[in-house]
């Protein structure tokens, strides 16, 4: 069955096609929150949070957007809600990037600067980023998830990107090496 | 001069291509070290019943808590409108003066987002 047909019995009251719906969408959404949290059981939350809100709110989808699309837009406001609200959030980045470069260095893996760099970012330039750079949004379908207008977003990805080459001291090689500036070991 | 600036934005297309490749090949990497095991179809059907059961709730408690404010107001209304006018016009006046202040609290708050660029 098409995505639409689903949709449309979810918005009957058919609570299998909106499991369905859901099932589809949830590697995707908390995939998508981990970018965002850093973090898995956060992001497990924010992804239970998200469709708890969608099912409030199901009936003003209007289908214009993949269910998926629709979803993450929602996680994205909870997530930034949420960030307003705890007050040591830095903290837990914080936190949250030293369990990740734990976790790279017993693994044997080189730690990531590209990932730290864009971690260490604030959310107003790092969720148009990883939108428009891993997802592949389209600049004004990354504004209307963010209730921002399209110029907005594009300047912030430009500046997020800027800040991300400063920060790995690429901006006097120029553009196209994204290679770690750190080596290790 | 257009020549120079079709040379800077094909540049910098060209460095967003390299970012996003970059960025892709890290999220994968991400990916794979931090996998996610989705539940069952039967977890999922179940999460959405009890969802659907708890803000069917959370509308009626709202209803109903809308209805009993409705209700009181209109009383207190009526009262005072019917047995002690004095009160009617002070409650008036003050209801407009505490509308004027949270506009204007408001607007100041709004501006202040848009100056520090929030979404």
């Amino acid at each position: 069955m098409e995505e639409k047909k689903w949709i449309k019995a979810a918005k009957k009251g058919d609570s299998q096609a909106l499991a369905h719906l859901f099932k589809e969408s949830y590697p995707l959404l908390v995939h998508y929150l981990m970018k965002l949290t850093l973090n898995r059981e956060e992001a497990e939350d924010l992804a239970q949070e998200t469709m708890t809100k969608a099912i409030e709110k199901l009936n003003q989808f209007q289908g214009k957007s993949k269910f998926s699309t629709w979803l993450i837009s929602i996680g994205t406001k909870l997530y930034i809600d949420q960030k307003r609200r705890q007050k040591r959030a830095d903290a837990f980045k914080a936190q949250h990037m030293r369990k990740l470069k734990w976790q790279a260095q017993s693994q044997n893996e080189d730690w990531d600067f590209l990932l730290a760099s864009l971690g260490e970012l604030e959310d107003e330039l790092r969720v148009p980023i990883i939108l428009k750079h891993y997802y592949g949004y389209a600049y004004d379908e990354i504004g209307k998830m963010l209730g921002i207008a399209e110029g907005t977003v594009k300047s912030r990805v430009h500046r997020g990107i800027k800040t991300i080459r400063k920060e790995l001291g690429e901006d006097e090689k120029g553009p196209g090496t994204m290679e770690n500036p750190i080596k290790q070991g | 001069m257009r020549k120079g600036q079709e040379q800077w934005k094909t540049r910098l297309n060209k460095d967003e291509e390299d970012f996003s490749k970059e960025i892709k090949r890290s999220f994968v990497k991400f990916e794979e070290n931090n996998p996610i095991s989705t539940p069952s179809k039967d977890w999922f059907e179940k999460m959405v019943i009890e969802e659907k059961g708890a803000a069917s709730r959370k509308w009626r408690k709202e209803l109903l808590l809308f209805s009993g404010i409705a209700t009181l107001i209109l009383v207190l209304f009526f009262t005072t409108l019917t047995q002690i006018p004095v009160v009617f016009i002070t409650l008036q006046g003050l209801t407009v003066l505490l509308v004027i202040c949270y506009t204007l609290l408001q607007i100041q708050k709004h501006r202040e987002k848009v100056r520090h660029g929030e979404y």
